[in-house]
């Protein structure tokens, strides 16, 4: 069975409200990023016993946002950071920190976090093993943890598409009898909105597929809507976010950088049918020529609110998202209860059904632009068919 | 420092009957005559470091916690003069596996021992040693069951090499190697590596005592080469047993160890269903 997680971050509480009141997940995932740890430590404890804390070292030397607030990072131990300075008693007070605070919250996993490392680095299993899985194990061992352990695995699309790099991962991440499962995140370079790379596709479900087979359990975080792609490979949990950000893991957001004026983003809906997101204003050209919008845009609270004629959209506003959390979390249900290849079946028959979907949008006029277009899912269907057959 | 350039002359004057054993990696072996405990092993092994001696009185120290009906009981560590080290340890009163080859004919007798040498290298792993030279010589057949000897050259998994060594292959025995250990990988050696020399140890025995690996059945190069390519005697060996122990070997024979048993108790559970299969 596949679970739902969001995964949270700025506006967090949408994804709390919405998962109380509408049952759109099972679970969180929470990171110092975007919220500070007095409000964690808050957070009710139901909430807090079936999520999971993602400790966000991706960057250690990272300031950003709320992460100083966390006991654990080294620049906060140690008063600054510098990579000379990451010796092996540093690396210990911080995973003693950071499992003390994992503990201290009762989450519902420990999570040994990994820094982020551009590219294919040679020596990416060894910084690792030595400075995060090795301390953290120790610390682990030591503080008598009791909780399932996660490794957090930060993964490039480069280094799952290199046969010998994504094995050597393969072989690495096993090794530890000690750890259950993997929090997998990947930062996928120059993407577009949607992963719509084949030769990213196969070898990512081969790679879950893998690690379920070796008995691991496997978290995905920030998924956008190829989620319904990974639920093939049988993960035991996909994640949604609210913003994008949340939903496709960029670095930047945790590395310093000039005070630039970051542009927003265009509102955008989720579009069941479609399996994709599409720019606002197309929502009026859909409802123009459909019969029925209820097929296309799920009839609630939060419709009601996107349909008024005083709607100011924009990427900020809640209703969007909310909506999303809906109709993306039934979808995925949908095809969660299904087994096998009975789920690969329904995932390839969404997609075709998208195809047409669009076809059929074309012939009634509407042009979409890039990003709200459909290109992606004949890459989907051309991907799952073939891991599909050589799996 | 190799078994042959270690000089232990004056230590075996201390003891009576001294008959050498083997020798190999960094150790000399020898029975000997101890006062007090009659008949026991000792190895004399030479270091290079103080951080190589380290680590051998370290795993001396972990395999001495290992209180196993599997292995011989560790005695004593003693360092010695010229950059040498002595362990004594029991001796194992039985013969090696490939004596037996005819005795375990069986499907189920095969099945047993395996439960037997997996129990006890569940123990080693369980300590993040790994063996790394599991094969017939060194599973002694004692009339109270498998032992499993010679660690010689185990090693432990948070710890650097007792060697630097710029050989192509690492330590180990190349016939019964995973190909991990063949390629000298040494990040990828594991628990995992074990399990693939139990692998090809359990199809020699379901063989009769061929190797399943061995030019002359399967054809190929060498067992090393047919080991890295994974070229090795499934037609013979698939009819001979049930669905699931067919499994359990494709399984422990895997060429990369993630495709392997992850956890020992997986390995475990997979022998008694194996026997639950036998039973009906």
């Amino acid at each position: 069975m596949t679970s739902i997680l969001h995964q949270l971050g700025h506006r967090y509480q949408w994804s709390l409200e919405s998962i109380v009141e509408q049952q759109t997940g099972d679970g969180v995932i929470i990171g110092p990023r975007y919220i500070e740890r007095t409000k964690v430590q808050a957070l009710q404890a139901n909430i807090r016993q079936s999520a999971f804390f993602d400790p966000q070292f991706f960057l250690p030397q990272s300031s950003q946002g709320k992460l100083p607030t966390y006991t654990f990072f080294p620049q906060v131990i140690a008063g600054g950071f510098s990579t000379t300075e990451w010796n092996d008693d540093l690396q210990l007070r911080c995973s003693e920190a950071c499992i003390l605070f994992q503990q201290e919250c009762d989450f519902k996993y420990l999570i040994i976090p990994l820094r982020f490392f551009e590219g294919m680095p040679s020596d990416f299993i060894e910084k690792q093993e030595r400075h995060f899985v090795n301390p953290f194990l120790e610390t682990a061992m030591r503080l008598h943890v009791t909780k399932p352990i996660l490794l957090q695995l930060i993964v490039t699309d480069q280094m799952i598409r290199e046969d010998q790099y994504r094995t050597d991962l393969l072989n690495w991440i096993t090794s530890y009898p000690g750890i259950q499962g993997i929090y997998l995140i990947y930062h996928v370079h120059n993407r577009r909105k949607q992963i719509d790379d084949i030769d990213f596709i196969i070898p990512l479900l081969g790679f879950c597929a893998s690690l379920k087979a070796a008995g691991m359990k496997v978290f995905v975080g920030y998924c956008n809507t190829e989620a319904l792609l990974l639920v093939a490979a049988g993960v035991d949990a996909v994640t949604m976010g609210a913003y994008e950000n949340l939903r496709m893991f960029n670095v930047t957001a945790f590395s310093e950088r000039e005070d630039t004026v970051i542009r927003g983003p265009n509102a955008r809906v989720y579009i069941p049918k479609l399996l994709q997101w599409v720019e606002y204003p197309y929502v009026g050209a859909i409802r123009r020529v459909v019969s029925n919008i209820d097929d296309y845009i799920e009839d609630n609270d939060h419709r009601v609110a996107m349909f008024s004629p005083t709607y100011n959209w924009h990427f900020t506003k809640p209703d969007p998202y909310m909506h999303y959390f809906v109709a993306f979390s039934r979808q995925l249900r949908r095809l969660c209860n299904l087994n096998g290849d009975a789920r690969i079946d329904a995932i390839l028959a969404e997609c075709t059904q998208a195809i047409s979907e669009y076809d059929r949008l074309y012939q009634e006029g509407i042009v979409f632009d890039t990003d709200s277009a459909g290109t992606h899912i004949s890459r989907w269907i051309t991907a799952l068919n073939l891991w599909r057959r050589n799996r | 420092m190799v078994a042959a350039d270690i000089d232990i002359r004056d230590i075996l004057t201390r003891y009576d009957s001294p008959r050498r054993l083997g020798g190999g990696g960094q150790k000399v072996v020898y029975a000997v005559r101890d006062q007090k405990r009659g008949i026991i092993v000792i190895k004399v092994g030479g270091y290079r470091s103080p951080q190589a001696l380290e680590r051998a009185r370290r795993e001396f120290s972990i395999l001495s916690e290992i209180d196993s009906q599997y292995f011989p009981k560790q005695y004593g560590f003693e360092v010695l003069e010229q950059q040498r080290y002595l362990i004594s340890e029991e001796f194992i009163d039985g013969s090696p596996l490939h004596d037996h080859f005819a005795d375990f004919c069986d499907e189920r007798l095969v099945v047993g021992l395996a439960v037997q040498l997996v129990q006890g290298l569940t123990e080693l792993w369980n300590k993040r040693i790994v063996h790394r030279d599991i094969k017939p010589a060194n599973i002694m057949i004692t009339a109270s069951g498998p032992k499993i000897i010679d660690l010689g050259i185990a090693r432990l998994l948070d710890a650097t090499s007792l060697t630097y060594t710029m050989a192509p292959i690492g330590p180990c025995t190349p016939a019964y190697a995973s190909p991990e250990q063949l390629r000298n990988n040494k990040r990828d050696i594991d628990h995992r590596s074990d399990q693939f020399s139990l692998g090809i140890v359990l199809v020699q025995l379901l063989l009769a005592g061929d190797h399943p690996f061995d030019p002359l059945i399967v054809g190929g190069e060498s067992i090393p080469n047919n080991i890295l390519c994974g070229n090795w005697a499934v037609t013979l060996l698939d009819p001979r047993v049930c669905d699931r122990f067919r499994i359990f070997i494709h399984k422990l024979l895997a060429s990369q160890p993630y495709l392997r048993y992850r956890i020992s108790s997986e390995l475990e559970i997979a022998l008694l269903q194996i026997n639950e299969e036998l039973s009906q």
